[in-house]
């Protein structure tokens, strides 16, 4: 069986300004798997889940992702709606907002957008992924009021309302207490095989990445390295 | 004279319109501003508006035209300033207020110009307000109403998690600018109405009086709203029968309503427990 490249990366320098922070990065990204990658803080691990994203434009290099280059701003747009991202858990402000409202907005330019307010498919679709990850009973709490695992299983929801073949997490299981870990890695895994998806993980500790990758990579001086 | 005498009179009709519109509409910014943590931005806001106003009044202009221009220039200025100083907008704020405060005093101590006449702006009077002033106060209440109204979701998502928003496809960015200028204008139109050092009693306290209360983005919207219009014109009736400055009436009105939305929460927090 042929593998197929979902994720495509050759000789990437990305940064900021004069600053380059990945350095002829090559990565491969084969569907169905979950890679993980780890690296200390600040060797560039959420640089390149923004380059993957789209939202910085690399220095030199080549980016593909589902094949299609990441060469033009419009490109990089539509590469969004196939990637769903589980940014690092962060402390939620006091703006009021329900977890139901925080799962829907992940079907921003997938179902609803601007000047198309969302459609009771996408609220049934909200209400269909929190059942899945089992936080119906939750839906109309305002998110600043539920524990870290919970706010991180919101955050899994958003992405997975987005029906994209791809994942980013940023530290998923991180900042999280012992039984919340093993909650969020047992979902993790489950809604991987339920919805074929590819994951690319980050972490600044490689064992926070075992028991949810099938390879784990390190990424030291702007480069990715075998473990 | 009773309340019902004060009706009649035109200035005070003005005024009255004046404080309805500004707590209808300028109020929900303060949403904004507290949730974007933006606010040093104010301060900044202020000091340059000192600054714009000591610029036009060596150039021979009024200082208020100077004091709008300035501010409109710098909310254009704060968010892309920001990205590129690589600074958080609140932290860029604060470069803004001092720099501008500086060269305000050199140009008062330069130019010979009379500090105090720019200070006055720092005390404004909603009694004083033409009718061209209610008219751009209406429409400025109406654009934030609009705003607000068509891009609801996508403000949600900038005040949520701007990094979040920003991976979902939302320019994040833009959105954050318009809230910025909105802001800046609606900060320009109140120093006419409460002047610089109230401006708080009439952008952000309705709001902080709704965020402890409201339950979701648009119950916070909704109560700044209606939190804005009654300590506005609450707080200019409460002068007029009583005879006291309109801009600490509204104050005191606004700080009122912020302590019993505090008391509200912590009752219902209480029940609930």
């Amino acid at each position: 069986m042929t593998r197929e490249a979902v994720v495509k990366i050759r000789d990437l320098i990305a940064g900021y300004g004069r600053h380059q922070v990945l350095q002829q990065l090559d990565l491969t990204v084969w569907r169905g798997e979950a890679l993980g990658i780890a690296g200390k803080n600040g060797a560039g691990k959420t640089t390149l889940f923004k380059v993957i994203l789209g939202l910085i434009a690399p220095l030199a290099g080549f980016v593909s992702v589902q094949g299609r280059m990441l060469d033009t701003p419009r490109v990089r747009r539509l590469v969004r709606c196939q990637i769903g991202y589980v940014p690092q858990l962060h402390t939620p402000g006091k703006m009021p907002v329900s977890v139901h409202d925080v799962v829907l907005m992940g079907r921003w330019s997938k179902g609803f957008g601007f000047f198309k307010r969302p459609t009771m498919q996408d609220r049934q679709k909200v209400s269909e992924i929190l059942r899945e990850i089992g936080m119906s009973h939750k839906e109309w709490q305002e998110v600043h009021l539920l524990s870290g695992g919970e706010q991180q299983k919101v955050s899994i929801g958003r992405a997975l309302v987005r029906e994209a073949p791809i994942l980013l997490l940023d530290e998923p299981s991180t900042y999280l207490d012992h039984g919340s870990q093993v909650e969020i890695i047992e979902l993790i895994k489950t809604v991987r095989l339920k919805h074929h998806l590819t994951l690319i993980m980050i972490s600044h500790d490689p064992e926070h990445l075992e028991g949810m990758s099938d390879r784990i990579l390190l990424l030291k001086n702007g480069r990715l390295e075998e473990r | 004279m009773s309340l019902f005498d004060f009706l009649t009179i035109p200035l005070f009709q003005k005024a009255l319109m004046g404080a309805f519109l500004s707590g209808a509409g300028l109020s929900l910014l303060g949403v904004v501003i507290l949730n974007l943590n933006l606010t040093t931005i104010r301060f900044a806001l202020m000091h340059i508006a000192l600054l714009g106003a000591a610029i036009a009044m060596v150039l021979g202009f009024p200082p208020l035209a100077g004091a709008m221009a300035g501010i409109i220039i710098a909310s254009l200025l704060l968010g892309p300033a920001g990205d590129f100083l690589n600074m958080d907008t609140g932290v860029s704020g604060v470069l803004f207020m001092t720099g501008s405060l500086g060269l305000a005093f050199l140009i008062f101590y330069k130019a010979g110009v009379p500090a105090m006449d720019a200070f006055a702006l720092f005390s404004g009077s909603i009694l004083a307000l033409s009718t061209l002033e209610i008219w751009v106060i209406g429409g400025l209440a109406l654009l934030i109403i609009l705003i607000f109204s068509l891009f609801y979701r996508e403000i949600q998502m900038v005040l949520f998690n701007q990094e979040l928003a920003e991976s979902l496809g939302v320019p994040a960015k833009g959105i954050r600018n318009a809230l910025l200028l909105l802001t800046g204008l609606a900060i320009g139109v109140n120093i006419r109405m409460v002047g610089v050092l109230l401006i708080d009693a009439a952008v952000l306290l309705p709001a902080l009086a709704a965020l402890s209360v409201a339950k979701s983005l648009r119950g916070a919207l909704l109560l700044s709203a209606v939190f804005g219009i009654v300590s506005q014109v609450g707080g200019v009736a409460f002068s007029m029968a009583y005879d006291c400055p309109s801009g600490a009436s509204i104050t005191l009105a606004a700080v009122l309503m912020v302590c019993l939305a505090a008391i509200y929460g912590y009752v219902v927090k209480s029940i609930r427990r």
